[in-house]
C-alpha cells in the first residue's frame, strides 16, 4: 500500500511522553498495535475518530499530531 | 508475526491441503461420470473435516496468544478482502452461466463438456466457494503482511 497523504509526529509525541510504547497507546485508544505501527509509518489514515482519541492520549490539539500534505 | 496472520495462515494451509485433495482426487471421478451419491458423501467429508481442522488448530492458536479483537483497520482489510472473493465468486458463476445457457460458446474448449456431468456440478460449485475464500484470506495476508 502506498504511503498516506497524511503525515503524523506520533513517534516523537510518545518520545515526550515518557517513551510511551506503541503497545500502552494502542491500549488508550483501543486498537492493535499492528495499527499503530502502520499509522505511525503513514501506511494507514487512521478514521477522524480515532486521530482524535491519539491527540487527546497526548493532550495536544489535532494538527500537532497529523499534518496533510497535498 | 501477529495472531491473526498466523490464523489466516493456518486457514490458508488447511483450506488449500484438504481442498486441493479432494479435488485432485474427485475431479477425475466426477468427469467419468461417477454416481453422484460417492461424490456427494465425499464432499461432505471434506467439508466436516475442514470445519473440524479448523476448529482445533484456531483453538491451539488462540490458547497460545492473547488475541486483541478487531480494530478499524482490521475491518476495512476484511471488507476489502470479502469485495475481491465476491468479484472472484461472481465472475465464476456467471461463467457457469455462460456455460450453461449458450453452450455454443464453449466449442473452442473440448475439455469442458457441456452440459456439465452431474456429478461435476457440486464439485464446480465448492470450488467456486474455495477459489473465493481462498482470495478473502490471500487479501488479508496480502494487506497484513505489506501493511495497510
Amino acid at each position: 500500500m502506498a504511503p498516506t497523504s497524511i503525515k503524523n509526529n506520533m513517534r516523537r509525541l510518545r518520545f515526550d511522553a515518557n517513551e510511551m510504547t506503541q503497545q500502552t497507546l494502542a491500549e488508550h485508544v483501543g486498537v492493535t498495535r499492528q495499527t499503530i505501527i502502520a499509522i505511525e509509518a503513514a501506511k494507514y489514515s487512521p478514521s477522524l475518530e480515532l486521530a482524535f482519541k491519539i491527540a487527546d492520549v497526548f493532550s495536544v490539539p489535532f494538527e500537532k499530531v497529523f499534518q496533510y500534505k497535498a | 508475526m501477529s495472531t491473526t496472520e498466523k490464523s489466516l495462515l493456518a486457514s490458508l494451509v488447511i483450506t488449500l491441503l484438504v481442498f486441493g485433495n479432494f479435488f485432485l482426487n474427485t475431479l477425475e471421478l466426477a468427469l467419468a461420470d461417477e454416481p453422484i451419491a460417492n461424490i456427494s458423501t465425499s464432499l461432505i467429508n471434506v467439508v466436516i473435516s475442514v470445519i473440524i481442522l479448523e476448529i482445533i488448530v484456531q483453538s491451539l492458536l488462540a490458547s497460545l496468544s492473547s488475541s486483541q479483537g478487531d480494530d478499524e483497520r482490521d475491518l476495512l482489510i476484511e471488507r476489502i478482502s470479502f469485495r475481491n472473493g465476491y468479484v472472484c465468486l461472481s465472475v465464476g458463476i456467471w461463467i457457469w452461466i455462460g456455460h450453461t445457457t449458450i453452450p455454443s460458446w464453449w466449442v473452442w474448449l473440448d475439455a469442458i463438456q457441456s452440459p456439465l456431468p452431474e456429478a461435476l456440478v457440486p464439485v464446480v460449485l465448492l470450488l467456486l466457494f474455495v477459489i473465493a475464500e481462498v482470495t478473502v484470506t490471500v487479501t488479508r495476508l496480502f494487506y497484513y503482511r505489506r501493511g495497510f
